[in-house]
Order: C-alpha cells, then structure tokens, then sequence
C-alpha cells in the first residue's frame, strides 16, 4: 500500500512538474534582425494602467476642479492670481487643476527681460474667445460667473466659484497615465474616460502640458498693487512661475470624445508628444479635461505628473 | 435508497434604493434600486453529495463589477467519496498550503469569486497522507477564465505516518504543492510562457505551546498586464511563530512577497482570476474607522513585512484585574517595499530589477500600533478600549497619485451594559486624527438588543474637520434588525461614505450612496 501511495503522488507531481512550466530565457521572437520591439505604446500604457489598478476597478471618481488663471509676465498685477491660486489649491490639493494661461498684451516678448514666448496659440484663441481684458482674471471650469453670462471671473470671486463647482457629482471619472522616455523625451499619454451617467449632446476631450517652477523675468507691483510680497517690487529676474501652460495636444476646441454618451461608456485616448529641451521635464504635467461642447464648460479634470 | 437524503441551502438578498446625493458624491442611479441575491442549495446521501448555487445581480449593487450584471447558475458540483478517495466534478473551492501558489475561494463582500470549474480528487492512501489534485478553469463573472489551471499537493503529518510517534510532544507536518497554468500566447511582440508553474514547500512544527509555520513558495517566469510583463520569476516567504500559556499568548510573523501576482488569465485585472492568495500580516480590524478609512490591501508585486503581538489576561483579584480580570493585547505590524536594483533590461531579458531576499526597501506602505483592553466592570458592565497609531500610504495601497502619507492616532470605547437577561444597549464611540489626508473623523454607534429577536442601531460617521468645509459630512446610519430562528432581515438607512472595504488585505472600491438597504439571510 506504501508503495501504491508513494508511485501514485510521484507520478501526478513529478509528471506536472516535468510538462507545466515553460522557461522563457528571451522575451523577443528572435526571427527579427531589427532592434528588439518593445512593448507597442498602447500595451505599455495599458500595463501601466493596469500595474496602478491594485484594487478591483478604478478609484471611485471624485469631482474636479480647472481653474484657468489668464496671466502674462508683464503684467504687474498677475502674481496675485498665482497667490491665489496657491492658496485655493493648498485648500483642495489635487482636486484643483490649475493651469496659468500666459495670453494678451502682457504676454508679450518683444522687448528685454521679457524675451521668453509663454504663449500658446490655443491659450491666445480662448484669450479672445472668452473675451478676457483684464489680468489677472479667471476661469473657473469655464462656468459663467455667478449673476452674469460671461465666464469670465476677477480673483475675488475664484474661491466661491470652485467651492460650487467642487460640490458638483462627477458626470465622469478620468484615468491619466503617462510613460516618459529620458532619452529622447518622447512623452506618452493615456487618457481614459468613464462616463458615470447619461448625459446628451457631445463632450470633447482637452490634453494639454503644463510646467512648473520655471524660473523667469515677471513684473510684480508688490503687495498693495496686487503683486507677490514674497519678491522684490518691479522687474524680478528670479520669479517662480507656477503650473504655466507649455503646449496643447489637442485643439482649441478638443477633440470629439462621445456623443450622447451612457453611464459606463468607457473612451481611451493615445497621445504622444516630444517635450521641448528647455521644459524640465519633471515639473510637467499632463492636464486631460472634459468639455461639454453646447456648454463649452469643464465637467471633469485629471492631473497626471509626467513619469508618475 | 435516499433513506438518508438531506437537503441544506442558505439564501441572501442585498436590495438598495439609491437616491442621489451631491453633497456626499453619491451618484444617480439610473436603475433607482439594484440588488444581489443568492441561494445555495446542497443535496447529500451517504457519501454523495451535489449542489448549485443560483446567482442574481438586476443589477449589481454600486461597488460590485458591473460584469455581474445577470443572473444564472455559476456553480454545481456532485462529489462522492469512498475508500479514503473523494472526487468532485463541477465547481469547487480550495486552497493549498497557506495560499501563497494557489487559493480558489470566494468572499461575498468583495464580489470574488475565483471558483474552479472541472474535476478535484482527493486522496488519503494511508493515514498522515493527503494528496489532492485539481484541473479546471477559473470563474470570471458569468464565464470561465480562459486559461487552464492544473495543480497538486501532498501534506504528511510525520506523526501519523509513523507508530513510533503517536506519542510524541513535537508534532511534524510537511507539505509541498504545484501549479501549473496554461494560456495560449497570442502575443505577436513577446515570446510568452504558455504553461506558468509555481511550487511550495512548507513546514508546521508544533510542540508543547509553541507552534511554527513556514513557507516558501516560486513561480517561474509569468510576464502579466499586471506586472508590466516582467519575466523575473516570483518569490514569496512566509513564517510565523506563537507562543500561549495560562493568560497569556505572543505571535509574531514576517513576509516577503516579490513579483506573485498569480492569474490564471495574464491580461486580467483587478481581482478577476487571482490563483493565490498572500495572507495580511497586518491586524484586520473590525471597528468602524480604522477597518474602513485606512485598511491595508496586501501588495503582491512586492512588499516585505512583520507582526508581533502579545496578550496578557491579569488574573482576576491583582490590582491591574479587579474583579472580573482584565485582558491586555497590543500589536504591531509594519509593511515595506522590496528593495530593487534596476536591470535596465526592457529591451533583453526583462526581468527589470534585482533585489536582496531578505532587504527591506526603503518606502514604507505601512504601520500600525495598536493596543486593546477589554475590561469587565460588574455583571452588568463591561467594555473594549482601544489606541491605535497608523502610517498609511494612500498612493500605494490605493493605487492612487498625489494623495501621499496619511499618519493617524484613533480611539475607541466600545461599552456594552446589560439592563436585564434580554435587554443589551451597546455603545461605540470612535475618533480619528490626522493631519492628512481628509482629515479627522469621529463616529458614534448606539445599539440596542432586545433579544432573542429585535435590534435597533444608530450609527453617524463625521468628517468634522475636513479641510472642505462642504464635505464636512455626517453619515448617518439607523438600521432594525429582526432574527428568527436561522433568518434575519435588516432594514438600514442612511449614507454610505466612498472608500474601499478589504477582507484579508483584498480590497474593492465602494462608492458613496444614500438611500434604503433590505438585507435578508436565511438557513435551511
């Protein structure tokens, strides 16, 4: 009986132990001469993904918050937003996008120190479209102001704006994932939208880059004329500007993402772009946001830092 | 023929209204009202036995995989046993070892439920020997994975097997398993492992009061949507001690998993089609705040970790025991990454980093000091207080950016006072304090038993110093309960705050939700 028992376990054990594992010493098919393929852009962000998707399903979705802050470095009165802005994001932390849109007069670098082009043509075509004149001034999900038909909001009223806008349900829940070759600062993004209920009419998606902690010339009044206290009164050659907005991925206007889209309506987007040698890379960002295009307001917004 | 024919089953029924509350982010749900249901039905004669478990999500509760969206039978199985030898066909659940290289189990709560389907033996040759082997694929919603799970254990309890000793105070039991997965390589960039094995040994050593357990389990190359394709082979090490005598009890443990997220399909997420299982050895806690704000998933591409924990029973009549006596239990656990040392080798082997069995890496996932004492004031009094001290790193458990470390103290006073023999009112209050995060939490829980049958609970839940004014929330619950015999139904209403629930490091997401749940349990 001894013998039957020990035949019988050897023989089921040893026999899957011999046929059930494959050893795999080269991942790459070796019939190609080329250079070894790696994993194709979407699988490798697709992995990614997946690697940060340790619990079953995505993160229940919370509702975002953009706040476009319309700045220009000549524009002495500017920094106040940024001050602004810093605060309300220390309040809501990373539920509030902020993006600074360098647009308009005092975005001009046509004469020394203010020789850096901060402008985007996508960032001058909402300058004019949403009819900003006056800086700093803002955009709070591209809602309409409180009482008034123009979106256009004074800095004063930007910490009611989110608070209404925070309070809101998400209509949709975004992934951000983002792999960046050192090399050859090849960036590639994955950007995946759930719509969380039925909505109408159509939804765009934005991707844009935005840097920040870039030191450069900003004029700056100082404290009693809207300017930063923390830096010098006039000409500062040393200014920390925030979350400034590099390049837009898609168009002005978006891209289409869904048309009268269901409750569980899954979008993935794929975007690669090359990251100019003057950005510091690591203090980018990828901003992905949701436009209703009847409405042209903001429903969603994700924030992914590049290599994150 | 059927002279000893039994029939057994148990039936649940989860049913919710939802109504939509922006203040909390509870969505709209369209279907206004969803539920999960089962029954279990289990026939047994002699040495046979069958059963079938219909399933029914119209449609899933919020949280739940929408996957299970239907309704259907998953699971039926007969199985028979004779001469030491039992087979079973159909679905079945089991575990080798601890789990470590294969655990097919379900867990409700958490909408898992990797059951086998195909053909289970087992086999018991003599005694102190059981071999079991299994073949089947795995359940995935209302289908069936797409890979072919094959596997073995053998367990000997050297005690048994040998006369000379029956009788001796150390008890020996080893064990060894294999698994082996099969998935077709579809894959035109990779060269993929079709057949993935994995094997495990261990050890239970016991003698007197002191008890040992170990073991070690490898899995060969197994490239995952999961693990980027990484084709390092995984590891994991498991071993833990205890110690009891007269009033007092001590265990410790220490863990390292490396790269052992094990699937039987390699694109699946999540916890769908999960083979194994890595235990927590990190305390699962059952009250409110520290099982549901800060629990701990259990990281199987890499964590190193330990546990210790005492309990001390002061006797009754010392100082310190008074008297009824007074039970002191303090734990701690902390959880690290691995240590690894890049390869650079994305474009070769990928087998993306080496790393040191027994470093410890240098990020912290997470910690946790607890002490508990349980104290009897009279006949009619008594009660659980409880310290806890937390370091939770949300990014990584979660599986989430940004939201960094969240470092917490807790407090907990859980008093129970009898009124009369079927008369209890039992009160909870919790708090949370953190810096981080969502900040500080308080929780209040007031339930009163009128036994054998009624129980009426209130329970609110406060995020009183979240930093958003407007989510400084209260959640409050009230739920009556009604038991008869082996039925029970409860009626609660209230908010559900958004977080995840985990049962043994196994976590899902819960969203926020505000409305009426009827949940009914029955056994036959």
């Amino acid at each position: 009986m001894k013998s039957i028992a020990f035949y019988f376990s050897a023989f089921f054990l040893g026999g899957l132990v011999l046929t059930s594992c494959d050893i795999i010493d080269n991942p790459y098919p070796a019939s190609t001469l080329e250079p070894r393929p790696t994993l194709t852009t979407t699988q490798a962000l697709d992995s990614a993904e997946a690697a940060h998707d340790s619990i079953n399903g995505s993160v229940a979705p919370v509702q975002k918050v953009l706040l476009e802050d319309y700045t220009g470095h000549q524009c002495g009165n500017c920094p106040s937003g940024a001050v602004k802005a810093r605060e309300q994001k220390a309040l809501y932390g990373e539920k509030l996008v902020v993006m600074a849109v360098h647009a308009g007069y005092f975005a001009k670098f046509d004469h020394a120190p203010f020789t850096t082009n901060w402008t985007t043509p996508e960032g001058e075509d909402w300058n004019t479209d949403f009819g900003v004149a006056a800086y700093p001034a803002g955009l709070v999900n591209r809602t309409p102001k409180a009482g008034s038909s123009s979106r256009v909001q004074g800095i004063a009223t930007w910490p009611t704006a989110i608070a209404t806008q925070m309070a809101e349900t998400p209509q949709v829940g975004m992934t951000v994932t983002t792999l960046f070759n050192e090399l050859t600062r090849k960036l590639d993004i994955k950007v995946r939208s759930k719509y969380l209920a039925n909505l109408s009419g159509k939804y765009s998606l934005m991707v844009v880059i935005t840097e920040d902690g870039s030191i450069n010339w900003q004029k700056n009044y100082g404290a009693a004329a809207g300017g930063d206290p923390n830096y010098a009164t006039g000409d500062v050659n040393n200014y920390v500007h925030p979350h400034a907005l590099r390049r837009v991925l898609t168009t002005t206007w978006g891209k289409p993402n869904k048309e009268n889209p269901v409750a569980d309506d899954v979008t993935k987007e794929y975007l690669s772009t090359v990251l100019d040698n003057s950005w510091n890379a690591h203090k980018c960002s990828v901003i992905a946001y949701i436009v209703d295009d009847a409405s042209d307001e903001v429903i969603q917004v994700e924030e992914a830092h590049v290599g994150s | 023929m059927f002279q000893d024919a039994q029939i057994h089953g148990n039936f649940g029924l989860d049913a919710q209204y939802y109504k939509e509350d922006k203040t909390i982010g509870a969505p709209e749900v369209k279907e206004k009202m969803l539920s999960n249901g089962f029954a279990n039905f289990i026939f047994t004669t002699g040495d046979f036995s069958a059963g079938a478990r219909y399933e029914s999500y119209l449609n899933p509760l919020q949280g739940f995989d929408r996957r299970y969206k239907g309704s259907g039978i998953p699971y039926r199985y007969a199985s028979y046993t004779k001469d030491n030898f039992q087979i079973t066909v159909g679905n079945y659940y089991e575990q080798f070892g601890s789990g470590l290289v294969f655990r097919s189990y379900e867990e409700r709560g958490l909408g898992l439920d990797n059951a086998m389907d195909g053909v289970r033996v087992k086999y018991m040759p003599f005694r102190g020997v059981r071999i079991k082997g299994v073949i089947g694929k795995q359940r995935a919603f209302f289908e069936l994975g797409e890979g072919i799970v094959r596997g073995a254990d053998a367990e000997i309890s050297l005690n048994e097997l040998a006369e000379g000793y029956w009788k001796s105070e150390t008890n020996i039991t080893v064990g060894g398993s294999f698994v082996s997965k099969y998935q077709a390589d579809d894959n035109p960039d990779y060269v993929l492992p079709e057949n993935v094995g994995a094997g495990a040994a261990r050890i239970n050593l016991n003698r007197g009061n002191i008890n040992l357990n170990g073991e070690y389990a490898y899995k060969a190359n197994d490239p995952s949507a999961v693990n980027n394709f990484n084709y390092r082979p995984g590891q994991a090490l498991l071993v833990t001690a205890s110690y009891s005598t007269m009033g007092f009890g001590f265990s410790a443990g220490a863990k390292r998993v490396d790269n052992m997220d094990f699937r039987s399909d390699r694109n699946a997420t999540g916890t769908v089609l999960q083979m194994n299982f890595m235990p927590p050895l990190t305390k699962q806690h059952t009250y409110n705040l520290p099982a549901s704000i800060y629990p701990y998933a259990t990281q199987p591409l890499g964590e190193m970790s330990y546990q210790a924990e005492a309990s001390y029973n002061f006797k009754r009549g010392s100082a310190l025991g008074g008297k009824y006596g007074t039970n002191i239990a303090a734990n701690f656990s902390t959880v690290y990454s691995v240590a690894k040392d890049s390869l650079h080798d994305e474009k070769t082997n990928r087998l993306m980093y080496q790393s040191d069995f027994f470093k410890f890496g240098k990020q912290l996932y997470f910690r946790d000091f607890n002490v508990e004492i349980q104290k009897k004031f009279n006949s009619k009094l008594k009660g659980t207080f409880t310290y806890l001290n937390f370091y939770y790193n949300i990014d990584v458990v979660q599986g989430l950016v940004g939201h960094g470390i969240a470092k917490s103290n807790m407090g907990i006073a859980d008093v129970t006072y009898k009124i009369n023999s079927k008369n209890t009112i039992r009160t909870e209050l919790q708090t949370l304090q953190t810096k981080q995060d969502q900040r500080s939490w308080g929780m209040g829980l007031v339930e009163y038993t009128m036994a054998p049958n009624w129980f009426v609970a209130v329970m609110d839940q406060y995020n009183y110093n979240n930093p958003e004014v407007a989510k400084r929330q209260h959640y409050l619950t009230t739920t009556v309960g009604y038991n008869h015999n082996t039925s029970r139904i409860a009626v609660s209403y209230g908010r559900q705050r958004a977080g995840i629930v985990c049962v043994g490091g196994v976590c899902r997401n819960v969203p926020a939700s505000n409305g009426l749940l009827v949940s009914i349990t029955s056994s036959f």
